[in-house]
């Protein structure tokens, strides 16, 4: 298994997302170049979702998993921007919000529970006018073997001026 | 005399995005959400910026198929619709081809209709649509293909 404990990334997701908690679902990045994103999240027990889904049987619901997925694509948006246009990489979400306008296919397989940590990988599939579409998919880690929570295919956001 | 959301779905507030069902039969359902300015999310999505997120409308479309699939195996089983629920929950499994074409702000309801594509067995695929009223209008918010569940027997993983 590759190992995933060095951070290259010094930037906090919160200082480089527009999403703010308590709807980000990116803890810190583990990997992040223009091709791909390798970042992490661990579930707390007091997110505001689980005391509705489910009652006394917390499960993240599986929309939160897109939208971590969605999170940690538009990283790599993010990072083409500023790489592109010599932005630093907190800077890039004064110019723009990149929003969620597709998504072609998920699929769940697994659930996740309080206290779980995720690993969340994406990868490009391109980037033009604006537009970036990623595949990807959301692991955890039980008894050090990769269990594959998620995964999806054709995410698309768009980049609009702020 | 329909049935409250709330005694129906197994998610409760806050991760509740139904409000009421306007009209619901074996094919169809539709359903109404408005949303408070006091949502848990809005305070991250985005600061100074509140916009509903497209995962939010994915549940609130999640939820109002879960509904129709309990009204479903209600009808099936002979049971009100609102006891159907202690049989088994409705996990969600699988979806392709979720678009979004505007965006819904604090204050605004949405309506989502959903259409039952087929159900059998344990699991469903629904298609449908959320749209908001716009002077009158129907403006299309979301739209999506095929959004599957599994009834599965007991909450176990």
């Amino acid at each position: 298994m590759e190992e995933i404990t060095e951070i290259i990334i010094e930037d906090t997701p919160k200082a480089v997302l527009p999403q703010q908690p308590p709807f980000l679902f990116v803890e810190e990045i583990l990997k992040l170049d223009e091709h791909q994103c390798l970042a992490k999240y661990t579930f707390k027990e007091e997110e505001g979702f689980f005391k509705g889904h489910l009652p006394g049987n917390p499960i993240v619901p599986g929309v939160i998993l897109i939208e971590a997925m969605a999170q940690v694509a538009s990283l790599i948006c993010i990072k083409t921007i500023s790489k592109n246009e010599n932005i630093p990489l907190s800077k890039v979400k004064d110019t723009l919000l990149s929003i969620f306008v597709r998504i072609g296919k998920v699929e769940f397989f697994a659930m996740v529970k309080p206290k779980e940590t995720i690993y969340i990988q994406c990868y490009k599939n391109f980037y033009r006018f604006g537009r970036f579409e990623t595949g990807g998919e959301i692991y955890k880690l039980v008894g050090g073997k990769k269990k594959i929570v998620c995964s999806h295919k054709n995410l698309s956001g768009q980049r609009i001026k702020v | 005399m329909i049935a409250k959301p709330i005694d129906v779905l197994p998610q409760k507030p806050p991760f509740l995005f139904v409000d009421e069902y306007l009209e619901i039969d074996e094919q169809h359902c539709l359903a109404k959400y408005t949303f408070k300015e006091d949502e848990w999310f809005f305070k991250g999505h985005f600061p100074g910026n509140p916009i509903v997120p497209g995962v939010i409308l994915i549940e609130a479309m999640g939820q109002t198929v879960v509904s129709l699939c309990i009204y479903i195996v209600g009808k099936r089983e002979n049971l009100p619709i609102e006891n159907v629920k202690e049989k088994g929950i409705i996990a969600f499994t699988h979806l392709t081809d979720f678009d979004f074409l505007g965006m819904v702000r604090p204050k605004d309801t949405i309506y989502i209709s959903v259409r039952m594509n087929f159900s059998r067995f344990y699991k469903f695929d629904a298609e449908g649509e959320i749209y908001k009223l716009v002077n009158g209008e129907k403006v299309i918010v979301c739209k999506n293909n095929s959004l599957v569940g599994q009834k599965t027997k007991q909450y176990s993983s």
